[in-house]
């Protein structure tokens, strides 16, 4: 889990570089994830971790911090 | 599928709008409607209608407010020189006409003045509707007492749908709806500015050209419809009871029209005149008008010129006379 | 029936919210089922078969979706292995889909079919004729289409779609569907409506009361202050400039395209509040669909603040199912091989922002210029995604916090220039006009019709131009207070009564003395009314 919770955080700080990505409260709120980010995100979880992404899961909750995004690709790969 | 179905659609409200009428009752500042529900409703309805009420009188007292001095300044209507009776002197009118333009470029109030001493003026305007000559029969006691209203009928026969009748009915309750745009008014000269000058043909504009028309068997050959129009119908019989009212006489009239007027709305006109118990005087029937078709029309026959206005006037006034 | 006209404000919308609170509440939605297909009669009269016809399409393909689901579900052996488990759940799903796409692509074809089919009948004539070939369909025009067919459809797409995705359950209640889809506020210009958002509110039968009166009916003055008093007045001006550009350079054409904007938001966002007023009168919570848009920094937040229905609907149906396709993948791993950083990052966008934006354009409207329209934001956005570390890196360079209200100032101005630029587009009648009001832009100065005044002899003279100013300040006042906290409802109705009332018969006052309506005006439809 915590290796899922650090991969995540690597990804997300590659993808917006200068982002506190660990201590904004809430990711989508903040509109460091937006509907572009979040796909761009989906693709290099998709790589990284081989799950597979529908658009029922693009909810805001899944994206909201990095433990939820680290949460939601453990669910993915039970 | 996994858990995240939700059955939706079938929901019924548990209760009363949650908190709406309490926040509303609270915002207000009433006291809290408690568990009578009724009483919290009536208190509601009273509510919306005082609020309905102090709506109105802003309406009606900004209807004042944007009011022109002269009627005839207002930019609420496409022609407000109708109103120039206004200008008259005084109870100095013996008959109103109104109609659409077969009236106004057709009947002389000088020539039937010179012809038997009838003094009138001409509030005709192009395609006047039934509920302005309405308006104006209404409003014309406020200034005149003429023992004649002449209304030109060929305006029956303009269809008018129920929503400009409802819409003119809006107007005559709420003025600020017609006159609102007279605020602009206000900025180049005030609401006291003068409007259209009253015309020395009172209302009558004639014209000297000469556009012969061909077409003398229109009587038979123009549109026949079926019957009159319903509102035109029931403006015709408010019309009367006005004129009842003040003691005057409605006298209806149609003006030499080959372009518009047939038989059949001939026929209609008269069994509506004899069932109304109105005097019906049809220039085209009656020969006796004296219209030459090759000169006396300004445009091929809807409308007469100069020469033409002054044969028909003069048949008018003699008419008017017999009464 | 437009949303501003009289016969709707005095006539049909109280008798139906009478109507429907003297209804027993178990029976209300019914009211407004009988009132929405009667102001669709009236509308449009015989085309309103359309409508019924696209409910019950969406009703029957939703319940046939579910019931594929729930067969293969039954279709479960006893003994049945994960792994079997797995492909009878996929064959499961891809009958499903074979059913999702059946009434989502009818609902599409009709829409389709009336809409563009006589701009695709024109276009392939043209291309028949370029290749030398006879023309087929001859001059096709446009067909007659009921009232919002555009948005109707987006909603019953939306529907089948969520139904298939397993969000929530299929609606057995062909009243419930038919109320959704016909419900009449909605219906001339949006919001898009999601079901699992409307539903239950229109079967809950609530009547507004109170506070909620108050504002529901405060919500349809001020929609028609925007759009009788700014939007309808500034239009002559506005028309008389795009009709005759060829006439016109320099300040005046830019004061059109700054105008249409200002006439166009106003209009817009004035008939979906009476829109949303109407439905809150029946205790009927409509999505918003502007959050002051004008205050946006970049083109992307603009559309996430402008027609934001739309594009929420976009996103969801368009944007993620293209950017989680397998079409998409394939381009990702090109580009990750191929191309390096940010560019590489990008492109996994590239095809679903084509796709959104394109849908975007053309759902504006049957012509090719609608498509542009939609690629022009593409571009902007595709260009500023790519050149988005540069500029961090160019702001660093220079040692300035782009946070800074200066530079956010000029991301505003940025933004607006970029959006007048479009809705100039938007509004001129062809891709050549538009190219040509451009360039005459720098043509010369254009003074002259203000100077002369003859720009004002159109219907819209320097009084009507300062009064639509007026409104438009005091429409940029209200987006201004509607971003604190509790907006500008907050600051309105829960300060005592005297300011309610007085804000009450202020705003009635405005709009009978100012609208642009009676004698000198003629009647300006709704501008989206007609996509």
């Amino acid at each position: 889990m915590e290796d899922t919770k650090q991969q995540v955080k690597e990804i997300l700080e590659r993808l917006v570089p200068g982002v506190d990505v660990e201590g904004t409260p809430d990711l989508v709120k903040a509109g460091v994830i937006d509907s572009m980010v979040s796909i761009m995100l989906v693709n290099e979880l998709e790589d990284a971790f081989d799950i597979e992404v529908t658009p029922l899961d693009m909810v805001p909750e899944n994206f909201s911090s990095v433990q939820a995004i680290a949460d939601f690709v453990d669910g993915q790969l039970a | 599928m996994d858990g995240k179905v939700r059955p939706t659609g079938e929901a019924e409200g548990a209760s009363a709008a949650p908190g709406a009428a309490a926040t509303g009752a609270a915002a207000t500042g009433a006291p809290a409607a408690g568990g009578d529900g009724r009483r919290g409703l009536g208190r509601g309805a009273l509510r919306v209608c005082c609020a309905l009420l102090v709506a109105l009188a802003a309406l009606l007292g900004l209807g004042r407010l944007l009011q022109t001095r002269d009627p005839s300044a207002t930019k609420g209507m496409l022609y407000p020189f109708v109103y120039n009776y206004a200008k008259m002197d005084e109870d100095s009118i013996d008959a109103l006409v109104v109609g659409d333009s077969s009236a106004m470029y057709d009947i002389s109030p000088k020539v039937m003045g010179e012809r038997t001493g009838i003094s009138s003026y001409n509030a005709g305007s192009p395609n006047q509707s039934i509920e302005t000559s309405w308006e104006l029969v209404r409003d014309v006691w406020g200034h005149q007492s003429p023992r004649y209203v002449v209304l030109e009928v060929n305006e029956l026969f303009t269809e008018t749908g129920t929503d400009k009748a409802v819409k003119s009915m809006l107007q005559t309750a709420l003025p600020v709806l017609r006159d609102h745009s007279n605020w602009k008014l206000l900025a180049t000269g005030g609401l006291g500015q003068d409007g259209s000058a009253l015309t020395e043909d009172l209302g009558y504009y004639p014209s000297d050209d000469v556009v012969a028309c061909t077409n003398t068997d229109y009587m038979a050959t123009n549109a026949q419809p079926g019957e009159i129009p319903f509102w035109s119908r029931a403006y015709l019989g408010w019309i009367q009871r006005v004129c009842e009212e003040h003691g005057a006489t409605l006298v209806l009239v149609s003006t030499p029209n080959a372009r518009e007027w047939s038989q059949s709305k001939h026929d209609l006109v008269a069994a509506w005149a004899s069932e109304h118990g109105l005097a019906y005087l049809d220039a085209n029937v009656d020969p006796s008008v004296g219209i030459d078709w090759s000169q006396d029309t300004r445009d091929g026959g809807e409308h007469l010129n100069r020469s033409g206005g002054t044969k028909l006037s003069t048949w008018l006034a003699d008419r008017l006379a017999e009464l | 029936m437009s949303l501003s006209s009289w016969s709707y404000l005095l006539a049909f919308l109280p008798a139906t919210v009478l109507a429907y609170a003297l209804c027993p509440r178990r029976a209300r939605w019914a009211v407004v089922l009988a009132a929405s297909y009667c102001f669709l009669w009236l509308s449009s009269g015989w085309l309103v078969l359309y409508v019924a016809l696209a409910t019950l399409v969406t009703y029957g393909s939703a319940l046939w979706v579910q019931g594929v689901f729930r067969r293969g579900e039954q279709a479960a052996p006893a003994d049945e292995t994960r792994r079997q488990a797995r492909e009878r759940r996929r064959a499961t799903k891809r009958r499903a889909r074979r059913v999702m796409l059946v009434g989502v692509l009818a609902d599409l074809a009709v829409l389709v079919a009336l809409k563009y089919g006589g701009m695709l009948a024109s276009s392939l004539d043209a291309l028949r004729g370029a290749l030398g070939m006879q023309p087929l369909f001859g001059g096709a025009s446009a067909a007659a289409m009921p009232l919002g067919i555009s948005f109707y459809t987006l909603m019953c797409m939306g529907y089948v779609i969520d139904v298939y995705r397993g969000k929530y359950e299929a609606c057995r209640n062909l009243g419930t569907v038919a109320t959704f889809v016909a419900f009449f506020p909605h219906l001339t210009e949006g919001p898009i409506g999601t079901f699992d958002a409307l539903a239950p509110q229109l079967r809950a039968g609530r009547v507004a009361r109170g506070r909620a009166l108050t504002r529901a009916t405060y919500l349809i003055l001020w929609g028609l202050f925007k759009k009788l008093v700014v939007a309808d007045r500034l239009n002559p001006l506005v028309g008389e400039v795009f009709a005759n550009h060829a006439s016109y350079q320099g300040l005046v054409v830019v004061l059109a395209a700054v105008l249409y904007t200002v006439q166009l938001y106003a209009d817009f966002s004035g008939v979906v509040d009476v829109a949303r007023g109407s439905a809150e009168l029946m205790g009927v919570s409509l999505a918003p669909n502007f959050c002051q848009p004008f205050f946006s920094h970049d083109v992307n937040e603009f559309w996430r603040r402008w027609h934001m229905t739309l594009g929420a609907w976009l996103k969801e149906y368009v944007f993620f199912p293209v950017s989680l396709s397998g079409a998409t993948r394939r381009v990702t791993t090109w580009a990750h091989a191929h191309l390096r950083g940010n560019a590489a990052r990008v492109a996994s966008t590239l095809l679903a922002l084509l796709a959104v934006w394109s849908a975007c354009g053309i759902w504006h409207g049957a012509s090719w210029k609608y498509l542009v329209y939609g690629l022009y934001y593409f571009a902007l956005v595709f260009l500023g995604m790519l050149l988005e570390p540069a500029f961090a890196r160019l702001a660093s360079a220079l040692g300035q916090d782009r946070r800074a209200p200066l530079w956010r100032g000029v991301a505003v101005a940025r933004t607006c220039l970029l959006v007048v630029v479009g809705m100039t587009l938007f509004r001129a009648d062809t891709l050549a006009d538009f190219g040509q009001m451009v360039a005459s832009v720098f043509a010369g100065a254009g003074l002259g019709p203000l100077a002369s005044g003859e720009l004002f002899a159109h219907g819209c003279d320097l009084l009507d131009l300062r009064v639509a100013l007026a409104g438009a300040a005091v429409m940029l006042a209200f987006d201004v207070l509607q971003r604190r906290p509790g907006g500008v409802s907050g600051l309105v109705l829960d300060h005592g009564t005297p300011l309610r009332w007085a804000a009450g018969v202020g705003l009635l006052c405005a709009v009978v003395v100012f609208g642009a309506y009676g004698v000198g005006y003629s009647p300006v439809a709704s501008i989206y009314a007609g996509f």
